[in-house]
């Protein structure tokens, strides 16, 4: 064999024993990155039931805005889903309600909302979107947004 | 065994494995700078948060926040030159380094994406061969012949790819046994994305609904699900099997993006299979069309 094939057999095998490698891992607890389990869609989830914190912003006669992740945490949806319960599992709900009011505060579009609410949702999924059932909310926190201060 | 290492060895044109670097840096290139304004948004990166993974586990803690802007700046500036081809030997396995570390950092706030894995993973192994003998400022102009040093790296990439694909399908049956295959779990998990989504005001996909209403719909597309990942290896045998499966493959991401609004982008843009197919071709014709247009 000569070298090229020497090195070729060499990188394959590293390679495909590294990517493989996670295999001696849980698939959920042992994932990592770039080498991963590769578990996404993969378990299940019973009645497919959801307990979620979220932020929801509110005004007058009913008006209800579910905020969006860029403008609580982080743009991707999984990571603003982290952030948002790490701050509740800190005691940081009131915290995290003023930081997002303090957002949506010079912003046209909630100009109609004049609170922000951190909830705290328990809902069936495949309910929710087969026979528009809705689960239970809690709020954990609100504040107003106030405008017009610096 | 003979005859397994030289089908392993079979010459490939340089112009093949180079179409992958090109494909590949462009697209980093790209995708960083789409990525930018997530590297902004202070609120994500809570120290609270901050899980590492991976060669992240090198650090003690968070990046300060120069630091952190830097990283996906630098690796765009590299990753210009990994396109090029400039100087591959010396800067290809920086920008892979730098790649690496970049997206794990990202990734190491809240939970793993699966997105970027392959990304990674290909830049690594093209980081380590001769991906710039063609098309590149190296080669400046030379045309390489076909060697078996431009047809193994394509095999090793085509490896990665199946071997990921593979373990999604492994993952599934070790947490749902072959009952995954019924559909239930597909559709909760279609189901909880979507919920998920809706409540933490994203887009989500506008005809998961319709969907989570037909059990036999949801049955057959963990089924296929199942046969593409567990039936990755086919793509090694023949390239119309190959072509089959990758096909397969990007049908079912498809699937993912209309029904959970989720982006795979690397797979998508189909770049994830590209060492398996002729994908020098179309780059190809580019090439001749721009000197055609040139030349009138």
């Amino acid at each position: 064999m000569n070298a090229t094939r020497w090195y070729g057999l060499v990188v394959t095998l590293i390679a495909a024993i590294a990517v493989a490698w996670p295999l001696t891992r849980h698939p959920v607890a042992g994932d990592s990155f770039p080498l991963s389990t590769y578990p996404m869609f993969a378990t299940r989830r019973k009645d497919a039931r959801l307990y979620l914190e979220y932020v929801i912003a509110t005004g007058p006669a009913g008006a209800r805005r579910h905020v969006p992740p860029e403008l609580v945490a982080s743009p991707e949806v999984m990571q603003a889903i982290v952030s948002v319960h790490a701050a509740v599992a800190r005691g940081d709900a009131a915290g995290l309600c003023q930081r997002v009011a303090a957002r949506l505060a010079p912003r046209g579009g909630y100009r109609g909302f004049d609170e922000v609410q951190v909830i705290a949702g328990n809902h069936r999924a495949i309910a929710w979107f087969v026979r528009g059932e809705r689960g239970t909310e809690r709020t954990l926190a609100r504040c107003p947004i106030v405008r017009g201060a610096r | 065994m003979k005859r397994l290492l030289d089908a392993w060895f079979a010459p490939a044109p340089a112009e093949r494995l180079a179409a992958v670097r090109l494909m590949l840096g462009a697209f980093t290139l790209v995708y960083l700078a789409t990525q930018l304004p997530l590297w902004f948004a202070d609120a994500q990166f809570h120290a609270g948060d901050f899980h590492p993974l991976g060669v992240v586990r090198l650090l003690d803690g968070p990046l300060p926040r120069g630091l952190r802007l830097a990283l996906p700046l630098v690796t765009m500036g590299l990753a210009v030159t990994f396109t090029l081809g400039l100087a591959h030997r010396w800067l290809a396995p920086v920008f892979a380094l730098a790649l690496l570390f970049t997206l794990t950092y990202r990734n190491s706030w809240g939970m793993p994406f699966h997105t970027e894995n392959l990304l990674v993973l290909h830049a690594l192994v093209l980081a380590i061969v001769p991906a710039a003998d063609a098309w590149s400022v190296d080669a400046r102009g030379r045309a390489a012949a076909a060697h078996e040093r431009y047809g193994w790296p394509l095999r090793a990439l085509a490896v990665i790819t199946i071997i990921a694909y593979v373990l999604a399908g492994i993952a599934k049956l070790r947490l749902g046994g072959w009952a995954w295959t019924d559909g239930d779990a597909l559709r909760e998990q279609i189901a909880i994305d979507n919920l998920r989504k809706h409540l933490m005001g994203a887009p989500m996909s506008p005809i998961a609904a319709t969907f989570l209403e037909h059990t036999w719909l949801m049955h057959a597309m963990a089924i296929g699900t199942m046969i593409v990942e567990l039936g990755a290896p086919i793509a090694l045998v023949h390239r119309r099997a190959a072509l089959a499966w990758s096909v397969a493959a990007w049908g079912f991401h498809v699937g993912v993006l209309a029904l959970m609004a989720i982006v795979f982008p690397y797979q998508l843009i189909g770049l994830a299979y590209a060492p398996l197919l002729r994908c020098e071709r179309p780059i190809a014709w580019l090439i001749a069309r721009g000197r055609r247009w040139r030349g009138r």
